[in-house]
């Protein structure tokens, strides 16, 4: 299918997307599913289940994008962002067991000093974040991307405020961790 | 722990870019080009209406059960204290039998929500317009009742059944209050009830006349009338306007439900229920006559389909159409010949007809899911009873199209 010039304007695309037009729907579509596909395996590990929801987060993109107002270069991406986070946590909502680990469970040096990330790849701390318990993954998420507070993240996740936070803690604790053996297995990297 | 390198973090990962899932825009253009989606804002404002309309109709359903509690309670006690008020009147009447006068009082009292049921059905079908009226005066009445029996001329033995009348009346009161309050299909009930007046039929009239000729050289009003109440009904009620009066209470329906979801719109429905139906069939004037009750017991199977319009959150709002096929599995009825309001003979046996019941039914309702297995639903609709060819009189062979209104947990598997 043709898709419209590169250098389109985002509030253009919107509002031909808006239009039901099909041209416009999918250079949307091919400028931002990588980016979108990203943020949402950050949270879901299975990649099935991330084609689903990133499905239902771009249906959800086209039929409700008369909701979006152009506020400058980057409010389209970052609509785009919200929309599927949005889809996702419902997905996890509805499907994930948040099993909040007890913290006893795992023995992990919990170190002052924090990890170097220079010399590591992104998509390699992409693949730790996703290692990560669903409990301790969506936390961090929301937390960490998404920048929301211990109370909204209760509230989101309908958990006791002092539950975010100590696993928030333990999630940091974990990756930290992963960071330091990697560098440790790896010392060309350095 | 410092946060810095989260910072750092969050800035390297911010526009990270992965490779998208495979078929991902096939599947993503397969779902635009589905009818559902491309209608989707066209059907998102008529399921938006129908919701609405549901809604609405539930609150209103709602509203005029809430009002008939009003109703039926303010009835109540305008007759209580009309009971009253004629009590006094009789015992004036009849200063001489003073014990006898409170036995008969408690008596009274004790059949007082009979003859309550009774008149309201009266004035339903007279008007609600009555009913208001009828509010009104209690004040004024519940005033007056005091007052005849203050005077000194009553001997203090009656002064003595002043307080023992009052705590009947209350406790009865809140017997119905109870009742009221556990069980609303108390309240719908003169919705459901029919009169049928048969005021001065000649044969029944003559009839009557006859018996009462040869019964009044038995004399004495306060003759025991066990061995033939019939005869005494008909002695007492020489001369006066007979009715025959049937009134059907609401069928109070329990049930369990199981849905199973086809897909995320249409699920498909059974259960098993258990409906008792109750008529009485009064025969004579409202202080003397026969009262039949028939219950009947009814085990069902419903079978529906139903049509998920609007979801919000936890509420699912739907339209619904199915069958229901219900078997009687018991059947009783008990004959209460009643003289001057009081209870003379009571006899119960059991009907041996069984009838089968078929119904068809459309409803629309709303649910609150408590979690994806559960929910709480209510459904105002409507029901088509088929004949069932027995000879007993019900409220499905009187009046066959129903209003109705369920209320239920329902289990939802599938999916």
């Amino acid at each position: 299918m043709r898709t419209c010039s590169e250098d389109i304007r985002e509030d253009k695309l919107a509002e031909m997307a808006r239009q039901d037009n099909p041209v416009a729907m999918k250079t949307l579509y091919n400028r931002y599913v990588r980016y979108l596909t990203a943020i949402c395996s950050r949270y879901i590990d299975n990649e099935d289940d991330v084609r689903d929801v990133l499905q239902d987060a771009f249906l959800k993109i086209f039929s409700s994008i008369d909701k979006f107002t152009y506020l400058g270069e980057g409010s389209l991406k970052s609509w785009l962002a919200k929309v599927t986070v949005n889809e996702t946590l419902r997905f996890i909502k509805r499907n994930g067991r948040l099993d909040f680990v007890s913290l006893e469970k795992e023995n992990i040096d919990i170190e002052d000093d924090e990890p170097e990330l220079d010399n590591i790849p992104i998509s390699e701390i992409h693949n730790m974040i996703r290692e990560l318990k669903p409990g301790y993954r969506t936390i961090f998420n929301l937390y960490v991307f998404e920048e929301k507070s211990h109370k909204e993240i209760a509230s989101i996740l309908n958990i006791k405020e002092s539950t975010s936070a100590s696993q928030l803690h333990r999630a940091k604790a974990i990756l930290a961790d992963k960071i330091r053996k990697y560098q440790t297995l790896t010392p060309y990297a350095r | 722990m410092k946060d810095n390198w989260l910072k750092d973090l969050q800035g390297k990962l911010a526009d990270y870019e992965r490779e998208a899932p495979d078929m991902l825009w096939e599947n993503i253009e397969k779902q635009l080009q589905s009818p559902r989606h491309k209608r989707n804002a066209h059907v998102w404002t008529w399921r938006k209406y129908v919701a609405a309309a549901i809604l609405l109709l539930l609150i209103c359903s709602s509203y005029f059960l809430i009002s008939q509690t009003d109703i039926d309670m303010s009835v109540d006690n305008h007759l209580a204290n009309i009971g009253t008020s004629n009590i006094d009147i009789k015992e004036l009447s009849k200063p001489v039998a003073t014990h006898e006068g409170s036995k008969g009082v408690v008596m009274e009292q004790h059949n007082q929500p009979r003859y309550k049921n009774h008149a309201i059905t009266d004035r339903t079908i007279a008007g609600v317009s009555h009913i208001a009226e009828n509010a009104d005066t209690i004040s004024k009445v519940s005033d007056q009742t005091d007052s005849p029996i203050t005077p000194t001329e009553i001997e203090s033995t009656e002064k003595k059944d002043i307080p023992q009348k009052r705590t009947t009346y209350k406790s009865d009161m809140n017997v119905y209050n109870h009742i009221a309050q556990s069980n609303m299909h108390n309240n719908e009930k003169s919705r459901f009830s029919m009169g049928i007046y048969t005021s001065g039929s000649p044969d029944h009239s003559s009839a009557m006349t006859s018996q009462t000729a040869m019964a009044s050289s038995l004399g004495a009003d306060n003759a025991n009338w066990e061995d033939d109440p019939k005869l005494g009904i008909m002695l007492f009620n020489k001369g006066k306007a007979t009715k025959h009066n049937v009134k059907h209470h609401l069928p109070v329906r329990t049930g369990i439900s199981f849905a199973y979801e086809l897909n995320d719109r249409l699920s498909i429905e059974s259960g098993l229920t258990y409906t008792n139906l109750t008529s009485d069939f009064k025969e004579g004037t409202d202080n003397n006559y026969i009262n039949n009750r028939q219950s009947l017991h009814y085990i069902g199977i419903p079978v529906s389909v139903r049509y998920n319009i609007f979801s919000w959150k936890l509420i699912d709002i739907y339209g619904a159409a199915g069958v229901h096929a219900e078997q009687c599995v018991k059947g009783q009825q008990k004959t209460d010949y009643i003289i001057e309001q009081k209870t003379d003979v009571s006899e119960t046996y059991s009907i041996d007809e069984k009838p089968f019941q078929f119904s068809v039914n459309a409803s629309a309702g709303v649910q609150l899911n408590a979690t994806s297995l559960i929910g709480i639903y209510a459904e105002p609709g409507v029901s088509y009873h088929f004949k069932d060819n027995s000879t007993l009189q019900t409220i499905y062979s009187d009046k066959p199209f129903n209003f109705n209104l369920n209320i239920g947990i329902r289990f939802t598997f599938g999916k």
